[in-house]
């Protein structure tokens, strides 16, 4: 189970972190006593600027989960192309190649799913399986790759995808003037990551044994009686962020022993680990990992760089994080982990080797 | 305003943004009574500052213990 390359698109919508604050001020402040909180907040997160679905004064005009949602259909399937075709001709390949899709989201709802869309506008074979999911959150960039890992095991000559498309934009909550909220509203921003993987035998094929990265082993680890820490509550609205101040805590609490027996049973350590491939979920919680797991500085730089440069993508984020380890590739034989938590509360850890 | 007025006003923030059903007395420990993690203080800070139209300053949350203290800072700011 290979990775071969890793896509990204994003909306043509770009707004820097000045230009977003102003924004909201100028919306909230009647209804906000001390809108330099607003402000406290947004720089907090860290964030220099984010990617947008929309022109950022169409927002206003948004009327309600249906008008969000349609633009989520509208756009997602438009990045959600170019990140698909970013990565397949990075790889060499063509729509027909490609076996199977997984597609994730959480940041809108589509039927036909935003992967069937695609497979009409760039041409998949009709025999495609298709695999979309919603409602793992940030830690289904992770949860993605461990799947289709899965899957490729069980069948060594395909190619595989797993397509993120998060429009974060669109689920912002004009009414909800929470900390949750304000929080949100300054670290999420909008994009595509698109990874190809391929089987052992295709791999061969593809010759990239030797100079991608293989999946060596996967660990799911769910945190019972959780589900307050993170999440969204649906209404007529659209979705509502659930975010608790636990999500840190949830970090300093478990992820080391889970790292340490995930790894124990590949015989390793966190010694052993070259390459951290984090998903950027936001300032406290990477504090906390690089903590708990004695990381050395420089060891989360491009996750640290992509929440500087795009904002917390949700799932899409940690892929491309991915892509930037992809391009500077670390030392053949190197271990690499790649890591995520999300709702439920829970989180993913997949082993790789370069 | 009076010092029950803030208070009554304090136990309004308390239950529509906190979940707070509980008496709201003077001496009502603030941490353990609202169950204040750094979310949940952040929410009632801003919230007495939109309720009273008030602004705390950095540093005022440093020695606001019971709602007593939080009835002494708010009469302070609303000068």
């Amino acid at each position: 189970m290979y990775i071969a390359t890793v896509g990204r698109a994003f909306p043509p919508h770009y707004a820097d972190q000045d230009a977003l604050i102003a924004a909201f001020r100028a919306a909230w402040s009647a209804r906000y006593h001390n809108v330099g909180r607003i402000e406290q907040l947004h720089r907090n997160v860290l964030v220099g600027g984010r990617h947008l679905a929309l022109p950022i004064d169409q927002y206003l005009g948004l009327r309600g989960f249906t008008d969000a949602n349609d633009a989520f259909v509208r756009v997602g399937t438009d990045v959600g192309a170019a990140a698909v075709t970013d990565a397949l001709g990075r790889a060499g390949l063509t729509p027909r190649d490609v076996d199977a899709i997984w597609f994730v989201s959480v940041t809108g709802v589509a039927a036909p799913s935003i992967d069937a869309r695609l497979v009409n506008r760039l041409g998949f074979r009709p025999d495609i399986k298709r695999t979309p999911i919603f409602g793992l959150g940030c830690v289904a960039g992770a949860a993605g790759v461990a799947r289709v890992s899965d899957y490729l095991r069980g069948f060594p000559d395909h190619v595989a995808l797993l397509l993120s498309v998060e429009l974060c934009s669109l689920t912002l909550q004009k009414e909800d003037l929470s900390i949750p909220n304000l929080i949100a509203s300054g670290l999420f921003g909008d994009g595509a990551a698109c990874v190809v993987m391929a089987g052992e035998r295709r791999a061969e094929r593809m010759s990239l044994t030797g100079r991608a990265p293989c999946v060596v082993a996967t660990r799911s680890v769910f945190y019972p009686d959780t589900e307050g820490v993170m999440g969204w509550n649906i209404g007529s609205d659209g979705f509502k962020i659930v975010l608790s101040a636990e999500v840190p805590d949830m970090v300093t609490r478990h992820l080391r022993g889970d790292v340490d027996r995930f790894l124990a049973g590949q015989g390793l350590t966190v010694a052993d680990i070259r390459t951290w491939v984090a998903h950027p979920g936001g300032p406290k919680v990477l504090e906390a990992m690089q903590t708990v797991l004695e990381l050395p500085p420089d060891a989360l730089a491009h996750t640290w760089a992509s929440l500087s440069e795009v904002g917390n993508l949700s799932s899409a984020s940690v892929l491309m994080v991915l892509r930037e380890t992809l391009a500077e590739p670390p030392t053949p034989g190197s271990y690499g982990l790649l890591l995520a938590m999300g709702p439920g509360f829970c989180s993913e850890l997949v082993l790789l080797r370069w | 305003m009076t010092d029950a007025e803030i208070r009554a006003g304090i136990a309004h923030v308390a239950r529509t943004h906190l979940g707070f059903e509980g008496d709201v007395q003077d001496d009502t420990q603030l941490v353990e009574a609202l169950r204040l993690d750094s979310l949940r203080l952040l929410t009632l800070v801003a919230e007495v500052e939109n309720h009273f139209s008030v602004m705390l300053e950095d540093g005022d949350e440093a020695g606001i213990e019971r709602v007593g203290d939080l009835v002494a800072v708010i009469r302070r700011r609303m000068g």
